[in-house]
């Protein structure tokens, strides 16, 4: 196993899951690995004086599960009446000592599909906007580009945003 | 691989155990000198040193046995009285302790750290140095003087073994009928046939035989028997026999059973409790047998290290205690002269005398901490759960729903209740730390000091006892530097020499108090007044005899020491204490009388899991509100807020109460209903309220952490899960009302809001 990891072709060529997500007009891709579970968005529970990309907090299955918008960070505008209710991606992220979940709101999850690591592009340092920062490679896919996100890095934004102001 | 993850494993099992037989060492070595004499007093805390040795041995890690071994044997040469205990020994073998922790500790971490070879010195000179040898005891002890025995065979491996005369008259004889039963119920042992000392034994020296069983499961434990034999082979010559025929085929064979059985015949000098010191890590599967055969051909049956109840097969239903309370083997004092005092004294249950039948311990279990807090919420899942089949039984008014329904929520709730039992723990595991700071902090301040522990068995959840110890020993550390007096200056005022620190817990309503009073000087109001007027905290011209001057100590950068000394730490205030002290929901005050003393009281919840909590909403929204921090709800019908100094107040009863609208803090659109209502709450000795749209009912709440990311967000204690399954926030008022005043400050001037603010 170690060996065969550090074999660059054999890296290269195997591959991975990633679940696809739409989000302001964009295609995202986040390793499936790191994803719990897709769920409508339900009753949220709003957290006054939290920060502006806490959308609040859910119940899932009994445990409390803060809620936070990626347009707020990715600097998109936010729908006040959207189309279709929007997704919740919950997605494991790891704080402090043990593994939390933590909910994203999408536009909506289209699609869990299967890419080689080759086919990873290294993201561009710039161009993406405000989501330049949380983008660790781009694929090819249909006719455009799906950015594929670093979670650990948006995590580290949503939680200085918390000190912060966004 | 699996060898090596086997043992880490047994090492952190090593790691758990050590801790605590630490604890248990350092409490016994903190009573010795306080209980001389009490012989079941010093078995304890020589067998946790002995434990620790053993268990070291058996994971491997010979620094720690080996050091651990120096300091059994010190301790072994008071137990067979060829040492007498003073202040410096105990000193002595105290820091042995701490360095013993030390090493544990920093194996855990893996970086070994090696043993002092000056403190291992000075531990060896003790076991030899004939210098302390025992003053004839002024008053009887549980025991004459008996004749000092020679370091025993394995305390000084290194040593020849010495042949002194030991004194026979020790003991007791067997009635024959006995020794014949004894010898009847062993089973195929071959030397029973030679039963008879070896003739040509040096003298002192005595033939043992023991029959070990260590019982099916002693491999999976991690326990090798090949060490106790080869432990048994450091005492003298052994001879070793076993039944081969006990192993069944290799293809029947389960590798981690064990199936033998050993007869071992030993000629030894050592004292028999030393074989018995061999057998002490044996669970309650196994069987031991020691038998003393005399030259004549006797068979002499030695108390088993296990329970005597059980002879040859028992089946204990507890953990066997390798030791008797009492060792028959010693001479039976007259039973009067068991000091008891000294440690009822203390606090503590007094040792059982030896008369009646040790009360057993009540049986305990290792849990896993973090898998009791997934039961707890667990627990509180399932309770919920059962509301919401209320809430729809209500809706849908099913009757035959109702008896299973009450049922479940019935069960629900206890189960909720007894998971949340299983995180209480009795204070004495906090208390039980302080003998020994006092004990410290009296030896370098060069104040004489006594500790006084009440209600230790007070229980308390787990969480606020391991969170409580700082503060405590930040009050302590204050009480013996600040406000215990010096001898000759004690003795001036007229008070006692020795200065006495008092830590109590019990119960007050549905709260836990925990006290720490010291009979020194008191607080120095006068002081304080000044120091409060330099920071701008109180008015100038205040009285040092205003009530609320002694809670300015709990101010930010409020100190009144001019200078940090050795003892307290430094620049930390006592605002730390109460930060840390509201962090688990409890408040901190305190009570001082000048010349007489200072008491700190900490209130704390039972248990930080669940809450009493009120119910309330405020535009739209749900909050839950501890009810501890809730003195009163009023219904504010229509009454205009009056402004006093910039600030929205309205007067309860006659009282101006400043007001602190939730939906202005919370930013909501749209006016309040007309009738709102105001919780009344305490907040730094004044009453605020928090006025909330409305009130809508009681509820138990299991508490939920917000989250590693939400920690920043100050007005919120947590969040929790109502009966139709949606989350609510809960409010912690005193920081609400604290980030009102601190938004205030802003359009305020700083010393309207200070004067106001105290």
């Amino acid at each position: 196993m170690v060996e065969l990891a550090n074999d660059p072709s054999t890296e290269l060529e195997r591959s991975q899951s990633y679940v696809i997500f739409r989000l302001g007009g964009e295609g995202y891709a986040v390793e499936v690995m790191r994803v719990q579970e897709v769920l409508d968005v339900g009753m949220l529970t709003k957290v006054p004086g939290g920060p502006k990309s806490l959308r609040g907090v859910l119940n899932l299955r009994g445990h409390v599960v803060p809620v936070y918008d990626l347009r707020v960070p990715f600097d998109l505008t936010i729908d006040a009446k959207p189309a279709r209710a929007p997704s919740v991606l919950m997605v494991e992220s790891v704080g402090g000592n043990e593994t939390q979940v933590t909910g994203l709101l999408v536009d909506r999850v289209s699609d869990v599909l299967e890419f080689r690591n080759d086919e990873v592009q290294p993201a561009p340092q710039l161009g993406l906007g405000k989501a330049t920062p949380f983008v660790r490679g781009l694929i090819r896919h249909q006719d455009g580009f799906l950015l594929v996100l670093d979670l650990d890095r948006v995590f580290a934004a949503l939680g200085s945003l918390n000190g912060g102001g966004f | 691989m699996r060898l090596e993850a086997d043992d880490d494993r047994f090492r952190s099992m090593f790691f758990e155990e050590a801790r605590e037989l630490l604890i248990t060492l350092e409490e016994g070595l903190m009573e010795l000198e306080r209980r001389q004499g009490d012989r079941a007093h010093l078995d304890k805390t020589f067998r946790a040193a002995h434990s620790i040795k053993g268990a070291a041995a058996m994971v491997g890690l010979r620094s720690i046995a080996e050091f651990t071994h120096h300091l059994e044997a010190v301790l072994d040469r008071i137990r067979s009285g060829a040492l007498g205990v003073d202040s410096d020994i105990i000193s002595t073998l105290l820091e042995a302790r701490d360095h013993l922790a030390a090493m544990v500790e920093s194996e855990a971490a893996k970086s070994p750290i090696p043993s002092p070879s000056e403190l291992v010195d000075r531990l060896v000179r003790l076991t030899r140095d004939p210098q302390h040898a025992p003053q004839p005891p002024s008053k009887p002890v549980s025991g004459p003087p008996a004749p000092p025995e020679p370091p025993a065979g394995s305390a000084e491996p290194a040593s020849p073994p010495k042949a002194k005369p030991k004194s026979r008259s020790r003991k007791p004889k067997v009635p024959a009928q006995s020794k014949a039963d004894a010898a009847e119920k062993k089973g195929p042992a071959p030397g029973k046939k030679t039963a008879k000392a070896n003739p040509a034994l040096p003298p002192g020296h005595s033939t043992y035989r023991i029959a070990l069983n260590p019982g099916p499961d002693v491999l999976r434990r991690g326990l090798n028997p090949l060490g106790l034999l080869d432990e048994l082979s450091e005492l003298g010559t052994t001879r070793v026999a076993t039944d081969p025929d006990l192993v069944p085929p290799l293809d029947e064979l389960d590798p981690e059973r064990c199936y033998l059985k050993w007869w071992v015949e030993v000629d030894t000098d050592a004292p028999p409790e030393r074989l018995s010191d061999v057998f002490l890590f044996l669970a309650e599967d196994s069987t031991v047998t020691i038998e003393r055969l005399g030259l004549d051909g006797t068979v002499e049956e030695l108390p088993s290290p296990q329970p005597p109840s059980a002879p040859i097969e028992p089946a204990l239903p507890q953990k066997a205690e390798p030791f008797p309370a009492e060792p028959p083997l010693a001479p039976v004092a007259p039973k009067a002269e068991a000091p008891p005092k000294a440690a009822s004294e203390h606090g503590r249950p007094a040792a059982p005398g030896p008369a009646f039948p040790a009360p057993k311990p009540p049986a305990r279990i290792r849990v896993d901490a973090g898998q009791l807090d997934d039961l707890v919420g667990l627990a509180g899942e399932l309770a919920v759960l059962s509301d919401n089949l209320q809430g729809i039984r209500e809706l849908h008014g099913a009757q035959s729903w109702v008896h299973t329904l009450e049922a479940l929520e019935r069960v629900s709730r206890q189960i909720r209740d007894t998971t949340l039992d299983l995180r209480m723990v009795p204070v004495d595991e906090l208390f039980s730390r302080f003998p020994r700071v006092v004990r410290d902090l009296a030896d370098r301040s060069g104040k004489e000091i006594e500790l006084r522990i009440i209600g230790q068995d007070t229980r308390l959840d787990r969480t606020i006892v391991e969170r409580l110890s700082d503060p405590m020993i930040h009050l302590i550390r204050n009480a013996v530097d600040h406000a215990l007096e010096m001898p000759a200056d004690r003795v001036a005022v007229g008070k006692p020499r020795l200065g006495r620190i008092t830590l109590s817990a019990g119960h007050e309503g549905d709260r836990v108090t925990v006290r720490v009073s010291d009979d020194g000087r008191g607080l120095d109001r006068e002081r304080i007044v000044r120091k409060g007027i330099n920071l701008g905290l109180v008015p100038v011209g205040t009285s040092p005899d205003d009530p609320r001057v002694d809670t300015l100590i709990f101010e930010p950068g409020f100190s009144t020491r001019d200078q940090a000394t050795e003892l307290s730490g430094r620049g930390v205030g006592l605002d730390v204490v109460r930060d840390a002290v509201r962090g688990l929901r409890g408040s901190l005050s305190v009570e001082s009388t000048p010349g007489k003393g200072t008491t700190f009281i900490f209130r704390l919840p039972l248990t930080l899991a669940l809450i009493d909590g009120l119910l309330v909403e405020t535009a739209g929204n749900r909050y839950v509100v501890p009810l501890a921090q809730v003195e009163e709800c009023v219904s504010l019908n229509g009454t205009k807020p009056a402004l006093a100094r910039g600030r929205p107040c309205v007067a309860v009863r006659g009282e101006l109460v400043p007001m602190v609208p939730l939906r202005k803090l919370f930013q909501s659109d749209g006016p309040p209903p007309p009738r709102q209502e105001l919780l009344l709450t305490s907040h730094a000795g004044q009453r605020v309220g928090v006025a909330v749209d409305r009130l809508v009912g009681r509820v138990q709440a299991v508490i939920q952490s917000l989250g590693e990311g939400l920690h920043g967000i100050n007005r919120f204690s947590g969040a929790t899960i109502l009966g139709d399954g949606s989350v609510s926030l809960i409010l912690d008022l005193a920081a609400l009302v604290s980030e009102s005043r601190a938004a205030d400050s802003h359009v305020t001037p700083p010393a309207g809001v200070r004067a106001e603010g105290f």
